[in-house]
């Protein structure tokens, strides 16, 4: 049985496969159902007491000017909206995700994934609008596809460790001290490194256990081709904005520390979004403002 | 990933069918060194693989691979012997022309900045020794294509490997803070140099004169009949004592008379050849 098989069979079967809690699952599907209402998307959240609090106490906080106090869930959903607290309860939920890897920095790791999905959404007001990014599909779950883009990694890592080292020192995985990635100027960017170790990218991992999940299809699609944006199909341009989002915050040095940063994006990418290069000063602003509060975020979170 | 002389061929073919790219002998290491990544991700074992899966006509794939043959490497003072020259021979000049007015200088086809930030070095280095003339006399227009390479650029941060390569240790150690795993250049040096996205291809009109443009190791990739259109166009860009500089392996004989070439310490520069046409502006005067 090749590697890939064996990783595509144990992604069915295996029970360990770090899971987002059903509180937001249910979340999810309530938000897109056509009928939803405050009480609704109120009532889910409460049935989680700690996440109540956590949500409350990061609605309250320096990161949201909300003014007097939001003092229950229902009234954190008309005041923050429901997309904006769906967005929140993901964040607090995947800082819940944080299995014992043997390879993989999870702090790093989610100040990472938390940058590029603020950065992910403050990049929509950049882009130009035939690419489509007023769309529900794309605005709406913009931060929710760059927290989660690099999940695959976690299940890789989780399930198959020691072929997972190969393909991380391939892609010159960075603990830190190490200069310029064990492979120097051999390495190989992420996704390749795995495509030839395990015959599989931690982006494909990652759209199959979104699927599972029963994420919407933008969602999936998304963290699919996050590194490939032009492979992407019908959800395109919710992928070209993890791309360009996660290059930025590689660039201002929040990494993942799984590989040596890019390089560089995909310039068609960049033309498909209708950013322009004049805007570029502003988006490392932005993303550098986006940094420190994820860097927040994760403090509320985890006090 | 190795290629074969008939893959070469095969690549070569289509990528001037393509792209207008016309990759000469002795430039498999290009599609090499560009296309493995590319290859690995699309599970190619080798570039007839490849070859197969272009000719099946997938347009991503198509762009991709261009992409990955445009979007390029560079080094920091590329061509020891040419930045030698520049240091010695072209930076005293300029910096005299600065004691009298602006000095404007284009590298146009800048990709991820190593091209102009190593020349604002040396000026400013060598301004260090003349403390009369201010850095801001000098205005380094860079462009490029490539939104990515100017996103680089404009970031001014580059990996140990990006900086490794080419950096004389100097300069590093003078123009250069670490930044957890990335090194950022000076703002002192990045302010003397504006960023902009541009494409050969189109008018020159709106950029000015130049004092020195460098337009090195991009034209290689362009028909000669291209190749001769930019010439003309760039000849029209200096002024009339500028001077333009090519690529160590480029010349433009045979290709356009718009440009007379001068050997500085066995380095050619070319000027504006005078009779050429196109070249209307009063001479002397500056933006
Ligand atoms: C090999 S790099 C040269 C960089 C630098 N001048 C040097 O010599 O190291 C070529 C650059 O040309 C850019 N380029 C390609 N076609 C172009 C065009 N039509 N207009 C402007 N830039 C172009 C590419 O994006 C790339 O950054
Ligand atoms: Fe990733």
């Amino acid at each position: 049985m090749s590697l890939r098989t064996e990783i595509l069979t144990s992604l069915e079967t295996v029970i360990q496969i770090p899971t987002l809690p059903e509180v937001v699952m249910r979340l999810q599907h309530e938000i897109e159902s056509d009928d939803t209402d405050a009480a609704a998307i109120a009532r889910i959240i409460s049935e989680d007491p700690t996440l109540t609090l956590k949500v409350l106490k990061i609605a309250n906080s320096v990161l949201y000017h909300v003014g007097s106090e939001i003092v229950d869930v229902r009234q954190a959903v008309t005041r923050l909206g429901m997309s904006e607290l769906r967005n929140l309860v993901y964040a607090v939920s995947v800082l819940r995700l944080m299995p014992d890897l043997p390879h993989i920095d999870y702090k790093r790791f989610w100040r990472h994934s938390i940058s590029v999905a603020y950065t992910a959404k403050s990049m929509l007001r950049c882009c130009g609008a035939e690419s489509g990014v007023g769309e529900s599909s794309v605005s709406g779950l913009a931060f929710v596809a760059g927290l989660l883009h690099d999940l695959g990694i976690l299940v890789l890592d989780q399930i198959i460790p020691e072929q997972y080292a190969l393909a991380l020192n391939m892609a010159g995985r960075n603990d830190g001290d190490s200069n310029a990635g064990e492979a120097g100027g051999e390495s190989l960017p992420l996704c390749a490194a795995e495509q030839k170790f395990l015959g599989i990218s931690h982006a494909e991992v990652g759209g199959i256990i979104l699927r599972q999940w029963g994420m919407p299809n933008s969602l999936v699609e998304a963290v699919t081709f996050h590194n490939d944006p032009l492979s992407a199909d019908e959800h395109r341009t919710l992928a070209c904005i993890v791309h360009i989002a996660n290059f930025v915050c590689n660039n201002r040095g929040i990494d993942n520390g799984t590989s040596v940063p890019p390089e560089g994006f995909s310039d068609a990418c960049w033309d498909w979004l209708g950013l322009s290069v004049e805007e570029i000063p502003a988006i490392i602003d932005m993303a550098d403002q986006d940094a420190e509060k994820s860097q927040t975020l994760m403090l509320l979170a985890s006090a | 990933m190795a290629i074969t002389e008939k893959e070469f061929q095969l690549m070569k073919d289509y990528l001037r069918e393509h792209s207008g790219i016309t990759l000469g002998d002795g430039k498999e290491y290009l599609l090499e060194s560009r296309l493995t990544t590319l290859m690995v991700q699309n599970g190619c074992e080798t570039f007839t693989d490849l070859h197969k899966m272009l000719q099946a006509g997938t347009e991503p794939l198509r762009v991709k691979v261009i992409d990955a043959m445009t979007t390029n490497e560079t080094l920091w003072f590329r061509d020891d012997s040419f930045f030698s020259v520049f240091e010695k021979e072209i930076v005293p000049r300029l910096i005299k022309r600065a004691s009298m007015g602006k000095v404007r200088i284009w590298s146009a086809a800048c990709s991820t900045g190593q091209e102009p930030y190593s020349i604002a070095m040396l000026i400013d280095h060598a301004l260090g020794r003349s403390p009369s003339v201010p850095n801001t006399r000098f205005e380094i227009l860079a462009t490029d294509l490539s939104p990515s390479a100017i996103f680089m650029a404009t970031s001014a941060r580059y990996s140990q490997l990006a900086l490794s390569r080419g950096m004389r240790p100097d300069f590093k150690d003078r123009y250069f803070n670490e930044n957890g795993l990335a090194y950022e250049l000076d703002q002192k040096i990045r302010a003397m140099v504006t960023f902009k996205q541009f494409n050969l291809m189109d008018s020159f009109a709106l950029l000015g004169k130049f004092d020195i443009i460098l337009c090195r190791n991009v034209l290689i990739y362009f028909s000669d009949e291209l190749k001769k259109s930019i010439y003309g166009k760039l000849s029209t860009s200096l002024l009339p004592d500028g001077m333009l500089a090519l690529g160590s392996s480029e010349s433009p004989r045979g290709i356009t008379d718009a440009l007379t070439s001068e050997l500085l310490a066995k380095t050619a520069f070319y000027r504006p050849a005078q009779g050429s046409g196109g070249h209307s502006q009063l001479y002397g005067q500056r933006k």
